[in-house]
């Protein structure tokens, strides 16, 4: 019960701050940018207002989830809410996991609410594939996004540290293939590189296999493969978050 | 196509070289079908005159086909924009691109070559060149719609 109440009071803070006027303006935005590239195109108009839009609103979810998460901790560390919290006769791992809940379900409502015009464009069963990845994807960047602001208790890093991260993990993918060239000579340094590249890929979630803007141009993923890449960034949330309270159980009061 | 272009826009400018696909791909941030239509905009800004760079030119648009091959884009506008023009020579390396393209995915690509033979047969009166094309499609479309007068 304390985490759902936790969970509440984190939607209530989403809302009265301003994240539904945010997620309307990042609509307003996309919508606007892909019209306006789509007269200049020559052919592929609804595709490139479709990839366009889909683009701009995964960077834009996963944008005001990381913001959300850090603005929030912060403002409970500063306010010493987070010191009368760790007070009362609530556990801690409740704490946690009751605004970890909370940050993702502002995930899911986000994903929701970005992948509804979606539709004038795709068919159903492609939209609501990439809605439920963004909102697992939005759940692992509060994941992290918690995880690094408790830790770091400095707004600055913390976004940082989320951002750098996240952007890591989409990149991987095209940076495992330059790395892996055939252009790359075979020298030491580049085998060293190579196999440090390969190495920090075994540590980042593959976000270049979900959320993916193919999905609503070219039809839905296969089933294994999509619940595949589920499973995997489901597997990175219960990390993230296992280490989230492992610090939190560390930390003093 | 575009009116009074001022001095340091992308009408007057140089084409600049082609990105590789690898860079395209890790610039998009793994969003490769986005970034590949929007960098479309940017290269159709480049003025179609004498002094646009067209193995350069095919570079971008094989990077970008590269970035992503299912995007009819790029060769879209290889077929009906930049092979259309009045200089023979730069339109057969256009053509010959097309070619290549189609080599890679003959069941989808197919109509790009099909137009590519019909400017060949009827801009460049190159007979044997438009025979060739057609050829290919009919040797390696295996698609059950492409219709009769493509093969």
């Amino acid at each position: 019960m304390p985490t759902a109440i936790l969970a509440r009071l984190v939607l209530v803070e989403a809302r009265r701050g301003g994240l539904p006027w945010l997620a309307a303006g990042s609509l307003a935005l996309a919508l606007l940018l892909a019209a306006f590239l789509s007269q200049v195109a020559l052919t592929e108009g609804r595709s490139l207002q479709l990839a366009v839009v889909a683009a701009l609103l995964r960077a834009c979810a996963v944008f005001l989830v990381a913001m959300q998460v850090s603005a929030s901790v912060m403002r409970e560390v500063n306010d010493k809410g987070l010191e009368l919290m760790l007070s009362l006769p609530i556990g801690r791992a409740s704490h946690y996991l009751g605004r970890l809940a909370g940050f993702a379900v502002v995930a899911a409502a986000l994903a929701l609410v970005f992948a509804l015009p979606l539709l004038a464009w795709a068919p159903p069963g492609a939209v609501a594939h990439w809605a439920i990845s963004l909102a697992l994807e939005g759940t692992l960047v509060a994941a992290a996004a918690l995880f690094f602001a408790m830790t770091l208790a400095q707004p600055v890093p913390a976004i940082a540290a989320t951002a750098g991260l996240y952007l890591l993990a989409r990149s991987m993918a095209a940076i495992q293939a330059i790395a892996a060239g055939p252009l790359v000579e075979p020298s030491f340094a580049n085998r060293a590189a190579h196999f440090g590249v390969e190495a920090v890929s075994l540590l980042l979630p593959r976000l270049d296999t979900v959320t993916r803007t193919e999905w609503l141009l070219y039809g839905a993923p296969d089933a294994a493969v999509f619940l595949a890449a589920m499973a995997a960034l489901g597997v990175y949330v219960l990390l993230l978050a296992a280490a989230g309270l492992f610090d939190f159980h560390r930390r003093s009061a | 196509m575009r009116a009074g272009s001022t001095r340091g826009t992308t009408a007057a400018a140089e084409l600049p070289p082609a990105p590789s696909a690898q860079a395209l791909r890790l610039a998009s941030f793994g969003e490769p079908e986005a970034l590949g239509r929007v960098a479309m905009l940017y290269l159709q800004a480049f003025d179609l005159g004498p002094q646009l760079d067209y193995p350069r030119l095919i570079a971008w648009l094989r990077a970008l086909l590269a970035l992503d091959p299912r995007s009819e884009y790029p060769l879209f506008s290889a077929a009906r924009v930049y092979a259309e023009i009045p200089d023979p020579a730069r339109s057969r390396l256009m053509l010959e691109f097309i070619h290549e393209q189609y080599l890679l995915d003959p069941n989808r690509r197919w109509p790009w070559l099909a137009h590519a033979a019909l400017l060949a047969k009827h801009r460049l009166r190159d007979l044997p060149l438009a025979r060739r094309y057609a050829a290919d499609i009919d040797r390696h479309t295996t698609a059950a719609d492409v219709p009769l007068w493509a093969k």
